[in-house]
């Protein structure tokens, strides 16, 4: 039976294969007894720093070629390499009676403990390099590293492992990994970096349950959506060879354009944008010629504190963002919380069922004054903003006309906000497109906003009564259902009725192939995760829209998912 | 100083601010890197902090570390400093003064 696993997307491109299981053992747990004596210290001494010779050479010449992205991570191991903490501890392990070998592996294994230790997961991850430059030292003294494991691998492996150093991505077996799917590790981290650069497919965060698989058993790595799939049904797997086929056509062609806007030929031009979750997907802006932000998540601002953030410290957060925009615009989803993810301040009532709870709109309007707080941050950095840069203000989980005027006449009272949304143009109010209800009815609220945005993951699931991280009915929540379909092209109506863009932000958006039909329903902004931006912006450039609009009229005519499935694979 | 804002978008922990020690030297900064003071900035000021004699030592006060030889790039990288947090410099030796003031041009 077809497994599905989530996780996120560090390297773009499908890889298909048979898994291999890596399982490194730390440099400071391996070859202990069979170690052989310790000489005289001097001599040991000497041993160590002729390795760390040989490995500052080897990172010197890998810093020289690749991206610079990639020679900094080199650069940086260079300065680990050199640091006083570690030779100090080497040393000292020395002095002790440790040979070099062992003497490094202890001082690099006590290092990367601590750091593993940190509270802050950007500091947190630095265990890697430095596991990284004592497997490199260890190679160099001779000793057995488990990146030996790597080379050569099978044809088609899909390398599986709770993570990977960059010295493992840069000593692996490249001509025959066609993918990788990481437990943990984020898409910033050198392995990512890495990967993208060797263009080997890379899911990370895909959580622990993936070590449970073997080695042997038949995979998918979508990079595009991050996922894995593992025993994918026949269907499935078609699509998947069928995408992979064509990402390969245009993946240079992507990357060498990506910072060119994304026109279509008939001269269209679609803002693609991303969707940012944490601080290390701000940095995917830019390199990925991103538009600016599609969809900011702000729970992170309200959770593990015992009191709201005021409007200076929300300020002060959505400036930061702010400025990695580049000079687009930046989309704010309200604090969209339920009884899922509880603040200890709201005291949200216990609830069998949060995600059809008071969540969203329907929790910030019964407490307007964190509505307030909120949206009066985000107006008064819209002051200082100008209309290329904008502030978009976007209103999640409406199921009713009457939440849109609720909200409207909450923020009417706000200080600015006409000011900002009427005469500066800076300010823009939308509304989150996730209940079905609300798509049906959009046209009714469309006038009194100024764009729409469709959060296909949760439409589909609200649509299809499926939860998508429920792996028995995952994969009943498409948003690619004709169901799901039709509500997309209702708001798009809706939309296009009211003169007001209509944008998505859903995973499904992130797959090049759906291009057309996304655009032939007539949506008008994308966003989506950074690594995705340079393929989806590709595939826009070649969407034909009259082509475009007639698949769009007979996909809404289909009654089954898998005729649209087919109907993208006919035109790709 | 316990209410920094910057770092509150991602960090869980308020700050606390501890009393530091008195050597010769001190003074307390603010990174300004939007991306903290990660690997290739901290690497900037280890190179600074090498160029001079003194011992130089530093504490996150707002996450109310230890202090650490700001000439080691694995210590200085315990701080976890992200934007916003104050940092408390102390120089001792005879070009403390020099040392804390090529220093706080890197925040």
């Amino acid at each position: 039976m077809q497994q599905l696993f989530h996780g996120l997307s560090a390297a773009p491109g499908v890889g298909i294969g048979n898994i291999y299981k890596y399982a490194p053992v730390a440099p400071d747990d391996t070859g202990g007894t069979s170690a052989p004596p310790a000489g005289d210290p001097e001599e040991e001494w000497e041993r160590f720093l002729a390795a760390r010779l040989l490995v500052d050479e080897e990172l010197a010449r890998l810093a020289q070629i690749g991206q610079t992205a990639t020679a900094e991570i080199f650069l940086v191991h260079r300065e680990i390499l050199h640091d006083s903490t570690l030779t100090d501890a080497v040393r000292a392990a020395i002095d002790a009676g440790s040979d070099a070998t062992r003497a490094t592996r202890q001082a690099t294994g006590e290092l990367v403990r601590l750091f593993q230790g940190l509270s802050d997961q950007y500091f947190a991850s630095r265990a890697t390099d430095i596991r990284d430059v004592g497997q490199r030292l260890v190679f160099r003294l001779g000793g057995i590293t488990p990146a030996r494991q790597l080379n050569p691998l099978p044809d088609d492996t899909i390398l599986l492992a709770e993570d990977l150093t960059a010295f493992d991505t840069t000593h692996l077996d490249q001509a025959h990994v066609v993918g990788i799917a990481l437990a943990a590790s984020t898409p910033t981290a050198h392995t990512a970096i890495l990967a993208r650069s060797l263009g080997i497919p890379l899911v990370c965060s895909a959580g622990a349950e993936i070590l449970q698989l073997h080695t042997g058993m038949f995979g998918v790595v979508d990079g595009i959506r991050g996922r894995l799939l593992v025993d994918p049904d026949e269907e499935t797997l078609e699509q998947y060879e069928l995408t992979r086929s064509r990402l390969r056509r245009f993946q240079a062609e992507a990357l060498s354009q990506s910072h060119e806007p994304a026109l279509t030929p008939d001269g269209e031009r679609i803002p693609v944008r991303v969707n940012v979750n944490s601080r290390e997907d701000l940095l995917h802006i830019h390199p990925n010629g991103a538009e600016g932000i599609g969809l900011l998540r702000t729970e992170n601002l309200f959770q593990h504190r015992t009191s709201p953030p005021t409007v200076s410290e929300q300020l002060a957060a959505y400036q930061d963002v702010h400025s990695y925009t580049n000079n687009h615009s930046l989309t704010v989803r309200l604090l969209d919380i339920g009884g899922d993810k509880p603040v200890p301040y709201l005291q949200p009532p216990a609830e069998a069922n949060p995600f059809l709870g008071v969540r969203g709109i329907r929790l910030l309007l019964r407490h307007p004054q964190m509505l307030i707080d909120q949206a009066q941050a985000l107006i008064e950095l819209a002051q200082n903003v100008s209309p290329v840069d904008r502030i978009r203000i976007l209103i999640p989980m409406i199921s009713k006309v009457n939440e849109v005027r609720q909200t409207l006449e909450l923020l009417e009272e706000i200080p600015g906000y006409r000011h900002c949304r009427r005469k500066l143009g800076t300010l823009e109010v939308g509304v989150l497109i996730e209940v079905p209800s609300a798509a049906l009815l959009a046209h009714h609220f469309a006038p009194q906003v100024d764009f729409l945005s469709i959060g296909t993951n949760d439409l589909a699931q609200y649509t299809l009564a499926a939860d998508r991280v429920n792996s028995a009915v995952a994969t009943l929540a498409t948003p690619l259902d004709p169901s799901v379909l039709r509500l997309i092209a209702l708001t798009c109506e809706a939309g296009r009725a009211a003169g007001i863009p209509v944008a998505i932000c859903g995973e499904v958006a992130g797959d090049p192939s759906v291009q057309p039909l996304l655009l032939g329903l007539g949506l008008n902004e994308i966003s989506v995760a950074g690594p995705a931006v340079p393929l989806v912006k590709s595939a826009i450039r070649r969407v034909d829209m009259d082509a475009a609009r007639e698949l769009a009229a007979t996909a809404l005519k289909c009654s089954r998912a898998q005729e649209i499935h087919q109907l993208l694979h006919d035109i790709g | 100083m316990s209410n920094i804002s910057h770092s509150s978008f991602l960090d869980e922990n308020p700050a606390q601010v501890e009393p530091p020690l008195q050597p010769s030297k001190s003074v307390v900064v603010t990174v300004s890197d939007p991306r903290g003071l990660h690997l290739r900035s901290g690497r900037d000021v280890v190179r600074i902090a090498s160029r001079f004699q003194a011992r130089i030592t530093a504490a996150n006060l707002s996450r109310n570390t230890n202090a650490v030889d700001l000439k080691s790039i694995l210590q200085l990288m315990q701080l976890q400093a992200r934007q916003g947090h104050s940092l408390h410099l102390a120089a001792s030796g005879p070009d403390a003064d020099a040392a804390i003031e090529a220093l706080c041009s890197l925040f």
